[in-house]
């Protein structure tokens, strides 16, 4: 028996999927920045699928359906972390492309000589790394806000905190980047 | 306008400085027309996130990424997102207060059929069902309990001598929400029958309170898989009454518990 407001379950699997996969490398690439590593960024974001098809009779269409899964990443990931009482884990450097999988830095200047876009590559990696270093509310508010584009009102709701709260977290990642990268640029001359 | 107002201007709007039309624009145009320094900020900030946007890693998925999934959703039903736990031990006299609470409102709205006016919040609870918070119940014995919670919840309202309805706890849900685990409690009443009380803070629609007009609020039961659930609002907190049957006895019973409690704070007026 169907109960009111499900479909039945291939209906439910057909749509859960179509709005699913074309999501699924960015929501693969949104764990890996939350975790800073392959294997749990592949954890988090199957779970976070899996949980999400669990529940999809609940997700309340005409919402947008990409806010709703990053937020089931995000708070699996965050309950992970509390669990773990620890920080995520830093990006680093073996991380950011191996043989197996090269890490795709897009270019932000096609058309560099080479060893400009290595420079380039490494200025991203290093910028990213700062971000890594940022204190976790504001990281996350900064992945959610700058990174995944979501509006402050999708934020806030992933983050289940008042629009105010993010705005200001925003305010002072933003400020902690800013001060960081400038130190770093003005080390380097 | 001065350079610290006009720099955590351009922070709260980086991405977004001129043109766009933002409310304080104006002035922090005009500011840096004049100011070097600053717009020498406004161009960091303005490319913050793009420059964020294009240094964030990208790797691809494994190529099994999708399979694996899809083969995990083959097990798994969707479906009503209930598992059982076993209750530790120290939960016990917290969350029946929880419930306590939980079922004289639900008491009061059976008795006055509306919803009643929003006032500051009565009872947040949900602090001490949190899991990872600070529910850690010295005792099990329910007046050492009140005390405890009193001291540690907000409660604008004590709880005097705790006692639990008829309703005997035969163990603990932890409920699957897309946020996360929600912890609930199982209760078995003389009737033999089930009674989930959870508690919840999200904005999820499993039904709700809703405004109508003059801070009067409707009541929304909606569908929960095969469990039937009724959420409230009290202040920013949600809490579920989910019961495998109708509504209607689900009122019954929270009568017939409420007249077995002595913690009767009457709060809504």
């Amino acid at each position: 028996m169907t109960l009111p407001g499900l479909g039945s379950k291939p209906d439910l699997r057909r749509e859960f999927e179509a709005l699913a996969i074309p999501l699924q490398r960015d929501l693969y690439a949104f764990a890996f920045r939350l975790t800073g590593r392959r294997e749990e960024a592949e954890d988090l974001a199957q779970e976070a699928l899996l949980r999400a098809y669990k529940s999809f009779h609940r997700f309340e269409k005409g919402t947008k359906f990409k806010a709703w899964l990053f937020r089931i990443a995000t708070n699996l990931y965050i309950n992970s972390y509390r669990r773990k009482k620890r920080r995520p884990v830093p990006l680093a450097f073996e991380e950011l492309g191996t043989e197996d999988h090269p890490l795709e830095i897009p270019d932000a200047s096609p058309g560099l000589q080479p060893e400009k876009t290595a420079m380039a590559r490494a200025a991203a990696i290093e910028l990213w790394q700062t971000v890594d270093r940022l204190p976790e509310p504001y990281r996350l508010a900064v992945i959610l806000c700058d990174v995944e584009e979501l509006s402050y009102e999708e934020a806030a709701a992933v983050m289940k905190t008042p629009i105010g709260t993010i705005r200001s977290r925003l305010f002072r990642g933003r400020r902690w980047l800013r001060e960081h990268l400038t130190a770093g640029e003005e080390e380097r001359g | 306008m001065n350079c610290d107002r006009c720099r955590e201007w351009l922070s709260e709007n980086a991405g977004r400085i001129l043109p766009q039309a933002q409310p304080g624009c104006d002035e922090v145009r005009l500011h840096l027309f004049w100011c070097a320094d600053c717009r020498v900020e406004a161009e960091a900030y303005r490319d913050l996130p793009a420059r964020l946007r294009a240094a964030a890693p990208r790797p691809e998925p494994p190529a099994d990424f999708w399979r694996r999934a899809s083969a995990a959703m083959d097990r798994a039903e969707p479906r009503s997102p209930f598992r059982i736990r076993t209750l530790a031990p120290g939960w016990t006299a917290g969350l029946a207060a929880a419930l306590t609470v939980s079922l004289s409102f639900a008491a009061y709205v059976a008795q006055s059929g509306r919803a009643p006016a929003m006032k500051n919040p009565v009872a947040v609870y949900s602090e001490a069902c949190d899991p990872g918070g600070a529910l850690d119940l010295p005792t099990n014995d329910p007046e050492r309990a009140s005390r405890w919670i009193n001291e540690r919840s907000r409660l604008t309202m004590p709880i005097v001598n705790l006692k639990l309805a008829r309703a005997t706890l035969i163990g603990a849900k932890i409920v699957n929400q897309p946020e996360g685990e929600i912890p609930a409690l199982a209760f078995l009443t003389p009737e033999g029958e089930a009674i989930l009380m959870l508690s919840r803070d999200s904005g999820l629609p499993a039904g709700q309170w809703s405004p109508v007009q003059d801070g009067r609020y409707r009541y929304n039961v909606s569908h929960y898989g095969s469990v039937r659930m009724s959420t409230w609002a009290i202040g920013e907190s949600r809490y579920t009454l989910a019961y495998p049957g109708s509504f209607p006895r689900l009122l019954e019973l929270s009568r017939a518990a409420a007249r077995h409690c002595d913690t009767v704070n009457e709060p809504f007026h």
